[in-house]
């Protein structure tokens, strides 16, 4: 009973999602030749006036003329590179919502990278180090210090004399 | 060990360093201007339909000092500076200077009753093609080109104008 009204539950979210979903994709209306370009500039330009929302996302006029010019762009033939050069002409790099891979921007490309290399460089260091010393602290069993069997008769024999010595 | 640990410190403070001086000196100098914004650039050419009937276009305004500015009426500041922009029109309107307001997101019947209200004679009229306060990189309400009889920017104002700076910067240009 409880996996059979489990079963309807989950039958009745993943007819409402698909419900959603349709509806969604009918209210979006007919696609437009270009709609995607425009709608890849714009998400890739943030609205200046709007807290980090993209062009694309923005409900301001200020990003709805944005869309304006992008599209009439895209329908004159103007490159992606053109456009979003455009853009920036006129509100700088910050425009772009990545950095340009040029100047000291590299260094925002080629950082995390670095980063994590020298960051498994250094466990890699520090694992073999704490290793080593642990080795040096655990009990020296026979052999396990690699002497041969000779070496280890000439050792036990100069102890031996060591501690008669001694006594 | 020692000299990879050395090495390792080493290098970490090579790069601080390059990162240090980079970013001193992106920070030290002010942020340049976009380039199309900048002082010297030549203004985009744009046309606009009159609420008051005829157009202006800003390439037939060669060898005239031009004042853009851009409003709407719902826009306080704009509203402060609207007086001082018709008091520097009645000034320098027989001296080569052409001022010209560019309205835009606002609604026709707003933008004609501040017309109204302030009592402007400039040429007014909308940005109807949504295009040309993104080709003057527009951020914000209000905003002023002072651009001279080449055609070339001479100075950009954000920001409401007081009377004086309107004097000063009309000046500037017609130098």
């Amino acid at each position: 009973m409880i996996a059979m009204r489990d079963f309807l539950v989950a039958i009745l979210i993943a007819a409402s999602l698909t419900v959603i979903s349709v509806t969604q994709a009918i209210a979006g209306g007919p696609v437009v030749p270009g709609d995607q370009e425009v709608r890849q500039i714009a998400e890739n330009l943030v609205c200046p006036i709007c807290n980090g929302q993209s062009v694309a996302d923005s409900n301001s006029q200020l990003a709805q003329d944005m869309r304006v010019v992008i599209r009439k762009k895209v329908e004159a033939g103007e490159s992606r590179d053109q456009i979003m050069g455009y853009f920036v002409d006129r509100y700088g790099e910050g425009i772009l919502r990545a950095p340009q891979n040029s100047g000291f921007n590299q260094v925002l490309w080629w950082l995390p990278a670095l980063g994590l290399l020298i960051g498994a460089g250094f466990s890699v260091i520090m694992a073999r180090r704490w290793n080593a010393n642990r080795r040096a602290f655990l009990p020296v069993e026979s052999g396990s210090i690699g002497m041969t069997g000779e070496e280890q008769e000439r050792y036990h024999q100069q102890l031996e004399q060591a501690l008669r010595h001694d006594s | 060990m020692k000299k990879g640990k050395t090495g390792i410190l080493l290098g970490a403070l090579a790069l601080l360093a390059v990162m240090g001086y980079s970013l001193a000196n992106r920070s030290s100098a002010a942020p340049a201007e976009p380039f199309a914004v900048r002082p010297g650039h030549t203004a985009g050419d744009f046309s606009i339909k009159l609420f008051s009937g005829g157009k202006f276009t800003l390439s037939e305004q060669r060898g005239k000092v031009t004042v853009v500015n851009f409003w709407a009426s719902w826009c306080a500041p704009c509203r402060e500076e609207a007086p001082l922009l018709e008091q520097a029109w009645q000034k320098y309107k027989d001296q080569g200077v052409i001022l010209a307001g560019v309205n835009v997101w606002d609604k026709d019947q707003d933008a004609r009753s501040f017309i109204e209200r302030y009592g402007l004679t400039f040429a007014n009229g909308p940005d109807s093609a949504e295009t040309i306060a993104v080709d003057y990189g527009v951020t914000g309400l209000p905003e002023t080109w002072f651009i001279k009889g080449d055609g070339k920017l001479a100075r950009r104002w954000i920001g409401a104008l007081s009377g004086r700076q309107v004097s000063t910067f009309i000046e500037e240009a017609l130098r």
